[in-house]
């Protein structure tokens, strides 16, 4: 967007309102995306740390040509799949879950939506890791499948294929259980 | 059975984290350090330079970077070809917004993924002038969090104002001068970036009964950018933007050539 442009822009002229900005603008999509790679809050947060301390020292030499979105989820995910190489796969802990988005919602809607929430979020964890990447990227971050072909080193159609059965598969681990 | 639209659909909306607020603001400080530790002493652009690549270059072709320097610290004139014949009226825009004490304006967003943030839930009051921007974020009508920064003071806050902590980092003198001297308005960037990628006329029409002159410009990307001056004042009133994927920003409300310090822009900040 040209937002984006014009915080690059500043950004390269070391801004710190810029950087704020940027900041401000992307921190939860990370952090969401984060998550849901790697379902576990500790390590969600450690990664979306790296990438925008990472970004910040970065920010006065930035190259990118794309959106910042897609730049700081290519760092999420390069850092997701270095921590997975150093542990084993996490389990969902579903007593990290953030408290959902919704505090406009009354006491006994929230409460519904927090379980949803968590039965999706769930839902999402169980997916094979390459159909997971895909549906987060397309879905939380708006990545084109093309860019996420070249984000997983593997052709369109395969990444087609993935998104088709994630989808597939998140439909049948709901069930119907967590209508929006 | 769930549809496969609507699991997308719950996807897109309803799956989203945020990092805790104190946790949140502590990496925000310990990201401007960074930052700060990272700058270097050599000025990132060089004018000269980029007057070479403007003499080399037709406009569209030009990296954004080098028009609005350009445009900024070379002369407008040249540049200001928006397709009408109202090219003073930009010029005068142009000069305007730089001889400004300080602008107040509300800017907000559709595109925020968590929709607390989204209008017309959220929106920010945005304060700006050569030595502070204030960022006041707002949910629900109720400011929740401050950043601040002070190029006079060499300070830069963040403030959460329920529950109340903030953070502060000092600015070293280089980088606050430096940051002085090159440019300070969002609404002038933005006047810069849309003079700088394709752009054409938009004609005239009436905004909140003042009769503006609007220009469209459009990204690489294909989002779009329109902005629309007021033909008396020869000041920014609307600024519209929409990305490919839909989401839109906005900024109005503008208030030019405030003094800020008159209309309270110092932060308060808690004792403990």
């Amino acid at each position: 967007m040209l937002e984006d442009e014009w915080l690059k822009w500043k950004l390269r002229r070391g801004s710190p309102e810029a950087l704020a900005r940027v900041y401000e603008k992307y921190i939860d999509a990370m952090m969401t995306l984060a998550m849901g790679l790697l379902g576990n809050r500790a390590a969600a947060e450690d990664v979306v740390q790296d990438v925008f301390l990472s970004f910040a020292r970065s920010a006065r030499n930035l190259r990118s040509q794309g959106s910042l979105r897609s730049y700081l989820a290519t760092g999420v995910l390069n850092r997701v799949r270095d921590h997975r190489r150093q542990l084993c796969r996490q389990t969902v802990d579903l007593g990290s879950v953030d408290e959902p988005v919704c505090r406009s919602a009354g006491p006994d809607q929230a409460a519904i939506l927090v379980e949803q929430i968590a039965r999706l979020d769930q839902a999402v964890a169980e997916l094979p890791q390459e159909q997971r990447e895909v549906v987060l990227l397309r879905l939380k971050m708006d990545l084109k499948f093309r860019d996420i072909a070249r984000l997983q080193q593997t052709s369109v159609n395969t990444v087609l294929g993935r998104y088709r059965y994630g989808l597939d598969r998140l439909r049948s681990l709901l069930n119907g259980e967590a209508e929006p | 059975m769930k549809s496969k639209k609507a699991i997308e659909k719950a996807i897109r909306t309803k799956l989203n984290h945020t990092m805790g607020s104190p946790l949140r603001d502590q990496l925000l400080a310990r990201a401007l350090r960074e930052q700060e530790q990272s700058q270097e002493t050599e000025p990132a652009f060089n004018r000269p330079a980029i007057r070479r690549m403007i003499m080399k270059n037709s406009i569209v072709k030009l990296g954004i970077a080098a028009v609005v320097v350009a445009v900024v610290g070379l002369g407008i004139a040249e540049f200001l070809d928006t397709g009408s014949t109202s090219g003073a009226l930009w010029a005068r825009v142009a000069k305007n917004v730089e001889a400004s004490r300080g602008v107040i304006f509300r800017a907000r967003d559709t595109g925020s993924r968590d929709p607390n943030d989204a209008w017309p839930n959220g929106y920010e009051i945005r304060w700006r002038s050569p030595a502070i921007s204030r960022t006041d974020k707002y949910r629900g009508g109720q400011m929740y969090r401050t950043y601040y920064f002070n190029y006079d003071a060499k300070t830069a806050i963040a403030l959460n104002h329920n529950p109340k902590h903030c953070y502060k980092e000092a600015l070293s003198d280089e980088r606050a001068q430096r940051l002085r001297a090159e440019g300070w308005t969002d609404p002038q960037g933005l006047i810069d970036l849309a003079l700088s990628v394709e752009h054409h006329a938009l004609g005239q029409k009436t905004i909140d009964g003042v009769l503006c002159e609007g220009i469209q410009a459009t990204g690489p990307d294909g989002s779009t950018g329109r902005l629309w001056v007021g033909v008396e004042t020869g000041y920014p009133v609307l600024v519209e933007m929409e990305g490919p994927d839909g989401r839109t920003g906005t900024m109005d409300q503008f208030r030019w050539n405030v003094d800020l310090s008159a209309e309270g822009v110092e932060l308060e900040i808690p004792a403990d």
